[in-house]
């Protein structure tokens, strides 16, 4: 016996299982070296049994059981007679039986245990096929091909420098707004508007208003730069290319109140550095030329009033047609909102021009007016153009997406967290119910579960198909009139996958995310339509006045001499209703409701014209609005009109 | 005469069921009547002895309980389930079918696996 001192306390409370030592027993049962060390047994034969139980590798107790038998079968051997040595030799192999102890013994454990351990491995196998996922989805790179910026400028860049128009507008813009007198302020008593500027009042004030003289003024002032407006208005290309900052010849006009040393400083030198991390996405391209593209349209509108007034015909008409000469240059870039702003520039155009028909039928003459008709007939059909904001997500998708060459790639993890940071700040709800927390965040949630998010977002190629799938809708539901085809079946398409399962959502969400909702196009485009037939068949019905002495009974009488044939209701696809009134003639839809109101428009309770009258769908549950819609006279009447189309 | 592991295998359990058949024993008893009743053949080794039992014990076939030897020490004995019990006639009934079809074979005489697990019936 090598162990001959007495245990201390602490060593066999140590070796005393907790049921023991809570009944107050120091049963010292887990103490299986002191069981080996303390049998009566040869001291040849305890080395090896320590080895074999310790090689078992089990839980104590469960050492224990094992050392209480090995050392009782050695004494049994040794009590009948067996010398040690042929006990040991007949023992076998001490390493194979440990292990095979070990494996017996495991399986003897408990139910729970046996769960417990399942589950804990499959964890952690999951875990590593987790994490070679996430270093698959970590691997490959993207392939920033296509400089999509430059798609959309293709239009832009291709005029030539010296025809470019964008330089005589800027210069002539300038000319006008510079003028202290455009934003001194004025008291607005008397007035129905809350203006206090000149500034602010044109494209809203008419004559007999109260501040017109001041308007009527300012304008005449200011007649050498509408004219460079005008002939701007007139060249053949605008040629502003956009960029992701503005140009120094620029700046005055877009930054007025910034000098370029700040602008270079506070915004071209941050994003110049970023841009060297990763290369611009195309939705960070500016589009700042369109807002004084409206700014000078609400000028020529304006100065078109004040020149009917003075009697001068010429620069009537040469403002409508730089309208629409605006108009044209505004959708340079195939963007939705290049092109949303050319048809409210040309419906500016036409309710200027209502405004001058109905004044003054005779200010222009019948050779201007049939020029101004073939002007507006030339562009009476205007399908817009989605190729700008297919751009969108695809240059979204080569940002996002690597590629492996063939087209295909997957989502690049590492850097998705960086664009759904910025959609999400954009405002973009980057993933349904996450509120301002993006899922696909910087935070370590984020990247640990954008392995398997990335594992369940649909691969470069099903994304793009679906993408250009959808794009393809949308243009073929501008080939069909709303009176025929009212909803849009792309928007439904888009709905349901935005409104669908989360899975779903999860798989298609650089669509769900980004894609925007274009079926409200349709409707603005049917609403220029409307607007642009009820200005060519006012311009008929004027010029059949004055060849025949009064309006016709029918516009059936208008055809084929001066309309080529009757304009149909948009809504419901009839000829389009036509009443003489003392104020000249009315043009109509019969709206919603489908039913002849006499031309009369709708109004709410607020003397707000109720634009649910040219709505193409009545929601489930609502009655349509009692009214019309009336495409001719387009102009507005009432100043709470001018609030429209917003 | 050595016997192939395979055939080990699967005779030595049901040899150490058919020893407890008559009553509870020890692990060396085992041993020692294994050895005895089968002049040698089935000499197992605690090697394989012990992780059988743990084996058997794990199945259910056999359970275990620590009892005071005549020397003062624990001592674990082992005895027969029901399930073991099942198991065993089980088994005896198959390894009859197997020994008798060997037998017409030539391979073994007809009846010799028989013996084996009435071994118990003579400890």
């Amino acid at each position: 016996m090598s162990e001959t001192r007495e245990p201390t306390f602490l060593h066999r409370a140590w070796h005393t299982p907790m049921r023991d030592l809570v009944r107050g027993r120091m049963s010292e049962r887990l103490d299986w070296r002191g069981t080996i060390t303390k049998a009566a047994l040869p001291e040849a034969v305890k080395p090896l049994l320590h080895k074999l139980v310790r090689r078992t590798r089990l839980w104590r107790l469960e050492k224990a059981d094992v050392a209480r038998e090995m050392v009782a079968h050695f004494e049994d051997a040794l009590a009948a007679g067996r010398g040690i040595d042929e006990a040991i030799e007949r023992f076998g192999d001490w390493h194979q039986t440990a292990k095979l102890i070990r494996r017996a013994t495991k399986r003897k454990r408990s139910y729970v245990w046996h769960a417990w351990r399942w589950s804990f491995w499959s964890v952690v196998v999951l875990l590593g096929l987790y994490t070679l996922m996430g270093v698959y989805y970590a691997t490959g790179s993207r392939n920033i091909a296509v400089d999509y910026a430059a798609v959309i400028n293709e239009e832009a860049a291709a005029v030539p420098e010296d025809q470019r128009a964008w330089p005589v507008f800027r210069a002539a813009m300038l000319s006008i707004r510079d003028d202290p007198a455009y934003t001194e302020e004025f008291e607005a008593e008397g007035s129905d508007y809350a203006y206090t500027s000149v500034g602010e009042l044109i494209g809203l004030i008419k004559p007999g208003d109260p501040h017109w003289d001041r308007v009527d003024r300012f304008l005449s002032s200011h007649q050498s730069g509408l004219a460079e407006l005008r002939r701007a208005a007139g060249m053949p290309g605008l040629g502003y290319v956009a960029g992701y900052y503005h140009r120094p010849e620029d700046l005055p006009l877009f930054e007025p109140d910034m000098s370029l040393a700040d602008y270079e400083r506070q915004v071209v030198a941050p994003l110049k550095a970023e841009f060297v991390d990763d290369p611009p996405m195309i939705w960070m391209v500016q589009l700042p030329h369109v807002t004084p593209i409206r700014l000078a349209a609400f000028m020529l509108d304006t100065d078109t009033l004040r020149a009917l007034e003075a009697g001068d015909a010429e620069t009537v008409y040469a403002n409508l047609v730089a309208l629409l000469g605006l108009a044209d240059h505004a959708d340079e870039q195939n963007t939705i909102i290049n092109q949303l702003v050319t048809l409210s520039i040309r419906q500016l155009a036409f309710e200027t021009l209502s405004e001058v028909l109905v004044r003054q039928p005779d200010a222009l003459s019948s050779a201007q007016l049939t020029d101004l008709a073939h002007r507006i007939a030339a562009v009476r059909i205007y399908t817009p153009d989605f190729a700008g904001e297919r751009a969108f997500m695809l240059d979204l998708i080569q940002h996002t997406f690597t590629d492996d060459g063939a087209g295909n790639g997957h989502l690049d993890t590492r850097l998705w967290h960086r664009y759904a940071a910025e959609l999400s700040a954009a405002g973009e709800p980057v993933f349904v119910g996450a509120g301002d927390d993006p899922v696909f965040g910087t935070s370590l949630i984020g990247t640990a579960i954008s392995p398997a998010a990335a594992m369940i977002v649909a691969d470069r190629k099903d994304i793009l198909a679906k993408v250009d799938h959808f794009y393809a809708l949308y243009q073929a539901d501008l080939a069909e009139p709303m009176w025929r085809q009212p909803e849009s079946r792309a928007d439904a398409e888009v709905e349901a996958l935005i409104g669908g399962s989360l899975l779903q959502k999860t798989r298609y969400f650089p669509i769900a995310v980004a894609m925007p909702a274009l079926g409200a196009v349709r409707k603005a485009v049917e609403r220029y339509t409307a607007y642009a037939d009820g200005a060519l068949t006012a311009i008929a019905l004027e010029l059949y006045r004055r060849e025949q002495g009064g309006y016709p009974d029918t516009l059936g009488a208008l055809v084929p001499r001066y309309l080529p044939e009757v304009p149909i209701d948009r809504i419901t696809g009839g000829p389009v209703n036509y009443r003489v009134t003392d104020g000249g003639p009315v043009l109509y839809s019969f709206g919603a409701d489908h039913d002849d109101d006499n031309g009369t428009i709708a109004y709410d309770e607020d003397d707000v014209r109720l634009y649910a009258v040219r709505e193409w769908v009545v929601a489930e549950g609502e009655a349509p609005v009692d009214g019309d819609w009336v495409v001719w006279p387009l102009h507005k009447e009432r100043a709470v009109d001018n609030a429209d189309e917003e | 005469m050595k016997i192939e592991r395979e055939l080990m295998r699967g005779a030595a359990p049901l040899a150490v069921l058919s020893l407890l058949q008559n009553g509870e024993m020890y692990g060396y008893e085992l041993v020692k009547a294994l050895a005895q009743r089968t002049d040698g053949v089935l000499d197992l080794g605690q090697s394989t002895l012990y992780p059988m039992l743990y084996n058997l014990e794990a199945k259910g076939l056999i359970k275990s309980r620590v009892d005071q030897a005549d020397t003062g020490r624990p001592r674990k004995y082992y005895r027969l389930t029901g399930k073991g019990e099942k198991r065993l006639a089980r088994d005896k009934s198959q390894w009859a079918t197997l020994s008798e079809a060997l037998g017409k074979l030539g391979i073994a005489s007809s009846g010799a696996a028989a013996s084996l697990p009435a071994a118990g019936g003579g400890a």
